[in-house]
């Protein structure tokens, strides 16, 4: 039982493969950044209502953290479309 | 709500978004992520990116003229709007690292984050990636996807409601060629590439005929991939398949467009990377002085400082990294973005996307000044500023405490 035989029994193509890769990197990768960027948000909330006068100095610092974690998604997107399209 | 004009608006766009998609559909985006070259000048590519970068600067430069013709102390027109977004960044800029280094990281900061915002601005113009001059596409010059263009006046263009061409190589019947077992092969990479050619010969000739009705007579080839006659065979007759379009007045090639947003080319983000990290480092050093600013990374007192200096080390290194693909994945990501959404249908829906792109292309520019301007503070403040935490006086400003809008406390 020899999984270098198998693989095509089971139609496990080098595209197939390539492009489930691809599918992981972009799922697996985004959802990190998708709960840093909910928690962001959420304590800009809370901030946002504890003191509504300091809303610029929260809104800009809220944006530049957004921004540090939405970039981590990016590398993942990168990688996924490089993975899909480039090699 | 029933009024006539909403009921008309929403039929308007019922009817514009069924009309497009099923009448004036394009053909599926082929998505190229190194940029194109358009031309060479002597030894250099001259690649559509750079074309636009060049854009953006002659740009700058106008506004900046405009700006500063008659300067008035009550402005007006250009100059008001330029002195505006000028004095939001300084402010931000001087609230973030102080009043001394602030001026004196200004420039730089604002260069950067004008440069990147007019650039990514710009490539939401209508014809970038629109615009540009046909690459044929043959056995030689081959492209895995490609569109046949129609020809009318000279001018080549894509005819609505027609699919791209997508090439499938057999790329396996070579692979005797390749990899370890070609060694017993005399010539094997010559083969290789002759394979290689024939395959995709084949591949053109194929697709044309059972696409575009040419007769390439491409079956009377016989022989094996990898025998040179039979190779030969292959492209000569997907030449005469191309030929054959070609005397149609149609064109198989892709668009090579002559604007491309300047930042899904990966050089010029790693180059403004490279450059704002040369600006903290030469900030630190003249700030801090080469030894004690070394010192920081190459910290000998005592084995964990060693490491954590090394990891500091690794960490500035990175950061041109990270510079680099955060605005290179962003830019490319929307590129692609509006290009699929516009594919899909082609009317409406790529205008959220528009704003989605507005948005992110101005706060990109913004977050990279900003990180640099941060990375400059940090590198220019020295370890013994981060223990005083005492009742801040007004103009000892630290980095987590920015109170723009907010009077310091007296």
């Amino acid at each position: 039982m020899d999984i270098a035989a198998l693989l095509p029994l089971l139609e496990f193509t080098d595209t197939g493969l390539r492009y489930i890769g691809a599918g992981i990197a972009i799922g697996v990768g985004g959802a990190g950044p998708a709960v840093a960027i909910g928690m962001l948000s959420g304590k800009a909330m809370e901030a946002l209502g504890r003191n509504p006068e300091a809303q610029p100095v929260i809104q800009t610092n809220m944006i530049l953290g957004i921004a540090f974690a939405e970039a981590v998604a990016i590398y993942a997107l990168v990688v996924a479309v490089m993975i899909g399209f480039v090699f | 709500m029933k009024s006539p004009r909403t009921i008309g608006l929403v039929i308007g766009a019922v009817v514009l978004l069924l009309g497009g998609f099923l009448f004036v559909r394009g053909p599926k985006p082929i998505i190229e992520i190194k940029a194109e070259t358009i031309t060479d000048i002597g030894p250099f590519p001259l690649v559509n990116t750079y074309v636009t970068s060049c854009a953006v600067v002659i740009v700058l430069l106008i506004v900046a003229w405009l700006a500063t013709r008659k300067l008035n102390i009550v402005p007006h027109g250009v100059q008001n709007a330029v002195e505006a977004v000028m004095e939001a960044f300084y402010n931000i800029c001087v609230n973030t690292a102080g009043e001394k280094n602030g001026r004196r990281f200004f420039p730089v900061v604002m260069t950067i984050f004008t440069f990147i915002w007019i650039a990514n601005w710009m490539a939401l113009l209508p014809f970038f990636n629109a615009i540009g001059s046909v690459e044929q596409v043959t056995a030689e010059e081959f492209h895995k996807e490609a569109v046949v263009f129609g020809k009318s006046a000279g001018i080549s263009y894509i005819k609505t409601n027609q699919k791209a061409l997508e090439f499938d190589v057999n790329t396996a019947a070579c692979s005797a060629f390749e990899g370890t077992g070609a060694a017993a092969v005399a010539d094997a990479e010559k083969k290789h590439e002759s394979c290689i050619s024939g395959q995709r010969g084949l591949a053109i000739a194929e697709k044309l005929d059972k696409k575009e009705a040419t007769h390439s007579g491409v079956e009377s080839c016989v022989g094996t991939p990898g025998d040179a006659a039979y190779d030969a065979c292959l492209v000569d007759h997907s030449d005469k398949a191309i030929a054959d379009v070609r005397a149609d007045g149609k064109t198989l090639g892709v668009l090579v467009p002559y604007f491309r947003s300047m930042n899904t080319d990966i050089n010029s983000p790693l180059s403004i990377a490279i450059m704002a990290m040369i600006f903290v480092e030469f900030w630190g050093i003249t700030a801090l002085g080469a030894f004690k600013y070394a010192s920081k990374f190459f910290n000998v007192s005592s084995p964990i400082n060693f490491f954590v200096g090394i990891l500091e080390f690794i960490a500035e290194v990175a950061r041109i990294v990270s510079f680099t693909f955060r605005l290179f994945g962003n830019m490319l990501a929307g590129e692609i973005l509006l290009l699929v959404m516009t594919f899909l249908l082609p009317f409406l829906v790529a205008i959220p996307f528009y704003f989605l792109e507005t948005f992110v292309g101005l706060i990109q520019a913004f977050v990279f000044a900003m990180l640099t301007l941060v990375f400059g503070v940090l590198a220019a403040s020295s370890h013994e500023d981060h223990e005083d935490h005492g009742i801040d006086e007004p103009g000892l400003v630290h980095i987590g405490n920015i109170p723009a809008g907010i009077e310091p406390a007296p």
